[in-house]
């Protein structure tokens, strides 16, 4: 049962190391869910934040998926215990069971497309109404990368998420902008 | 909420660590080479180092399972972070090496390429395959670092060939097996038990040991001239008696061997009983002695067996909770003894000959339920599928001639065009107003994009698989637009299209298979719900050791199952694979609800596994989720089959609740049952209140609505038999497994 730390920078990259034999530094788990309209990125933000990976076609989730990713803060070492579900509205009824719990949502939007804005608002509602109370939620616009096609002002999410004490970035799973960055975001938060 | 015993470094990118392969010092004698004295290069130490070391990949390929051989070194290193274990690609052999030119050229999709003109092994059939340079992903080259603590278990399969050692994490992940075509696995767990505590799986069957971190106070290497416990066990050197030598638990091992059945009785009885009487609190011992005690007691090879032999009377057991205390878990008892499982095999698959032999001069099927026995037990030759699954279906009546079956198609020909012209001519102007329209369609059209778009048929911008997917998705949610198009439906079609290639008629088996299924998909999940309940409820009377091992995990709810049961088992299959088992589920054999008997199976080959790596709720996802692609069929289906004859004998469903009685598709018993063979209602509030009025068996309740058109005939109905006919079912049944024994 002894302290763990990872070892090396990791991904995250914001770490700093420790030597074998110091004391031990702190050890952080929190559970984290993501929700978000279907299709918006939401596996791809994980697969990219755990793996640094990014696939073109990834596959739908169904059900969900479980993920961890572990990164130094610090002196602080921080496991994301991350939970990826299904966005699709018809398995809406299973998101209470990912979201209880949770210390930590990254509620995802897609910055072409203006209704998953507006679903990311009513994940957002249903967070605060029935989430842990202490719960800190992002809001992650992403696909930044296809601003061409740009559908959601990026000052209109913003002023959104300030009014409702969110976290919020702008964030590309394709080409990793901001996507270690608003989970560690979150860790520096919590 | 500090949990310091999981922390996880999936650390993929190839960090600071820069190994050079120079030979180390004291190389023992054997391939892969163990330095004990460190040298020391730049920051980071080679412990050991094993060259040809290849990762295995599993993917779907075109038509059946492909296995990719990555070849690479295996090492064990350490710097002043942390010991960690490394796989490398062999970057020189990959780029140099293999000057041959291969025989096969396979075009893999994004997904699955590489980059530099690379080549792999695939295992079946096809010797070497070339993956051609793409650079947008490079998955399969990607170096894998992991922090020893993270290892919570391997596996050594003891008759693989070659040998291979395959890695569980501390999170539920399951690494790639590393294959050894040079040096062993077991080379490599002596370089490990230096640093690892090892110890040989409870169970002791499937090559499963368990890991543990070495206190830094005790001896970390064994005294000289004596392999460690772990490695002597598994390399037979030493009998399990003499592993054990640690003076405080030798009486008790003492006792146990002279009396095992009476000692574990004891000692267990004694502790579940301070449990329940409160004398403890339930949450004891913390990560302690007695669970030591317990392993050590257990690991023993031969009180293992008598401990079996008796299972029934001694299951209680404990898992770890999120805070490190173990909570003791009990199965609860259903009163009812099964019979031992019968030993069932896998046929041939309907041959073109053997179908012709079914059909008269006209075309009428003579024996319908011969062809369901054939189908359940080896499948359709892919060459008559177009042929013979309309008719298991039900598209047509087995009773229809050859005539009748094309006059129909052509009616299903206009009715399939009426409908597509229907959503193919809404404009975008009418969309506007049309938002149900508009939500089904771009749902559609993410989905389509996403599905399996790493197989030749769906590949590439626009691809005609992708486009005909699209139609027929389409033309189905103006066919059903209660239903309309839901995420999993393109999972279902994808293989029907891919093996007929035939828009109209892949159409019409979506169809009739989607009446099977329709209920998974509703808006309620009512049908999921009573689904993943009912597998709980048989996992309860098959195997109330894992299914208490569930609850007390919080795991009842069998979430964990969703994708399986929603999208049969599509995901975690190759194409192949699915439509054979596809083809023995749509023949209603040998009852209703089978299919859940095919996830009991899965659960029943990794049940060990999952109790004895102690996961928890989201490990267990992890480790099922990872299950894909790995998973045995025939061994899954004969396992299935024969769990579902343990529990349907007269004998034993005599005895059954009525709440076992309406999945196996039996008429409810009026006399109230007695009060030792009531199931526990699983507290969990997840599987929905309880109907008081069962509903039959979990799929289709809707049956073939609309089907207008003449779906007509829905002879099949099979998985959802009334529960009237399952005597004759019954006695047809045993015919088919006489046959094929």
């Amino acid at each position: 049962m002894a302290n763990r730390q990872s070892g090396g920078s990791n991904t995250a990259g914001g770490g700093a190391q420790r030597p074998n034999g110091a004391p031990q530094n702190k050890i952080c788990q929190f559970k984290l869910v993501l929700l978000g309209e279907s299709a918006v990125g939401k596996s791809s933000l994980v697969l990219r934040f755990v793996k640094g990976q990014f696939h073109e076609y990834q596959e739908s989730t169904i059900g969900a998926a479980f993920l961890t990713q572990t990164v130094m803060l610090d002196d602080t070492t921080v496991k994301f215990e991350i939970w990826d579900t299904a966005g699709q509205e018809r398995y809406h009824s299973l998101a209470p069971m990912y979201y209880r719990g949770a210390q930590a949502a990254i509620v995802v939007y897609d910055i072409t497309n203006q209704e998953t804005f507006a679903r990311a608002k009513t994940w957002v509602k249903e967070l605060q109404r029935q989430a842990s109370p202490n719960i800190v939620i992002a809001l992650a616009g992403n696909k930044s990368d296809l601003s061409a096609k740009r559908m959601v002002d990026h000052d209109e999410a913003y002023a959104y998420a300030d009014e409702n004490g969110l976290l919020f970035m702008e964030t590309s799973a394709k080409t990793a902008m901001n996507v270690t960055d608003i989970f560690l975001a979150i860790g520096m938060f919590l | 909420m500090l949990n310091v015993n999981k922390s996880s470094l999936w650390n993929f990118r190839n960090q600071q660590a820069r190994i050079h392969s120079t030979s180390p010092k004291n190389s023992q004698n054997m391939e892969g080479s163990l330095s004990p004295d460190l040298h020391h290069d730049c920051e980071t130490d080679m412990k050991f180092e094993q060259r040809g070391v290849c990762q295995k990949f599993s993917v779907n390929g075109k038509r059946r399972k492909e296995t990719i051989l990555i070849p690479g070194h295996l090492s064990i290193t350490e710097n002043k972070y942390g010991e960690y274990i490394e796989w490398k690609p062999d970057e020189s052999k990959l780029k140099n090496g293999n000057t041959e030119a291969s025989s096969t050229s396979q075009n893999f999709g994004s997904k699955y390429g590489a980059s530099g003109g690379i080549q792999f092994h695939a295992s079946k059939g096809d010797g070497r395959v070339e993956i051609k340079p793409e650079t947008s992903s490079k998955e399969f080259l990607r170096p894998i670092k992991i922090e020893l603590p993270e290892i919570r278990s391997f596996i050594v399969p003891p008759k693989a060939v070659p040998r291979e050692i395959i890695f569980i994490l501390s999170d539920g992940t399951t690494l790639n097996p590393f294959i050894f075509e040079r040096g062993s696995p077991e080379n490599l767990v002596i370089a490990l038990e230096r640093s690892l505590r090892i110890t040989k799986s409870r169970s002791n069957s499937n090559g499963l040991y368990m890991v543990g971190l070495r206190k830094e106070s005790a001896p970390t290497m064994p005294p000289s001239g004596v392999l460690p416990q772990g490695v002597a066990e598994i390399l037979g050197v030493l009998p399990p008696e003499h592993a054990h030598n640690v003076g405080q638990i030798w009486g008790f091992m003492k006792e146990m061997k002279n009396d095992p059945y009476a000692t574990a009785c004891t000692t267990l009885a004694k502790f579940g009983h301070m449990a329940l009487n409160g004398e403890l609190p339930i949450n004891v011992f913390p990560g302690g002695s007695s669970h030591q005690m317990a392993d050590s007691v257990l690991r023993n090879g031969k009180l293992e067996e008598s401990l079996n032999s008796d299972a029934n009377e001694l299951e209680a057991d404990y898992t770890t909770n999120e805070e490190g205390y173990e909570v003791i878990f009990k199965p609860e008892k259903m009163g009812v003894e099964l019979p031992p499982l019968t030993k069932t095999f896998r046929g041939q698959p309907l041959s073109q000959e053997q179908w012709l032999n079914y059909l008269d001069r006209d075309g009428r099927i003579s024996n319908m339920n011969e062809i369901r026995k054939i189908v359940f037990y080896g499948g359709v030759e892919p060459m008559i599928r177009k042929h013979v699954w309309p008719i298991l279906l039900g598209v047509y009546d087995s009773k229809s001639t050859y005539e009748e079956r094309q006059y129909q198609f052509s009616e299903k020909t206009c009715y399939y065009n009426r409908m597509k012209m229907q959503w193919a001519t809404v404009s975008e102007d009418q969309e506007e107003r049309f938002s149900p329209f508009r939500d089904f369609k771009s749902l559609i059209e993410k989905d389509v994009s996403r599905t399996d778009r790493t197989l030749d048929y769906f590949k590439g911008e626009n691809s005609r698989g992708t486009d005909i997917l699209r139609n027929i998705l389409m033309t189905y949610m103006m066919y059903n637009f209660n239903l309309g198009y839901v995420q999993g439906m393109s999972d279902i079609l994808a293989p029907i299209l891919m093996e007929t290639q035939d828009e109209i008629l892949a159409f019409w088996v979506f169809v009739k298979f989607m009446d099977l299924i329709e209920t998974n998909f509703e808006m309620s999940q009512e049908g999921m719900q009573r689904q993943l309940k009912d597998s709980y409820t048989l996992l309860q009377l098959v195997d109330p050791k894992f299914s208490a091992y569930l609850e007390a995990c919080d795991a009842s709810n069998m979430y964990f199952a969703f994708r399986w049961l929603l999208i049969w088992f599509k995901r975690e299959f190759t194409f192949q694979d699915t439509l054979i088992l596809w083809e023995a589920l749509w023949t209603g054999l040998p009852g209703p609800n089978f299919h859940l008997f095919i996830g009991l199976s899965i659960l029943e080959q990794h049940s060990t596994t999952i109790m004895e790596n102690k996961f928890g709720l989201s490990e267990i996802l992890r480790h099922v989720n990872d299950l894909a692609m790995r998973i045995d069929l025939e061994l899954t289906l004969t396992r299935a089959e024969a769990m579902y004859l343990q529990v349907s004998p007269p004998e034993v469903t005599d005895k059954l609740p009525n709440k076992l009685r309406v999945i196996l598709g039996l008429p409810e018993k009026e006399e109230p049952l007695n009060e030792t063979m009531e199931i526990v209602e699983d507290t969990d509030g997840a599987a929905s209140s309880s109907q008081s009025t069962p509903l039959h068996t979990s799929n289709a309740e809707a049956g073939p609505s609309s089907s207008s058109g003449g779906g007509d005939g829905v002879e099949v109905s099979g998985v959802q038999r009334s529960s009237g006919s399952d005597s004759s079912l019954e006695r047809q049944y045993e015919m088919g497994v006489n046959q094929f024994m």
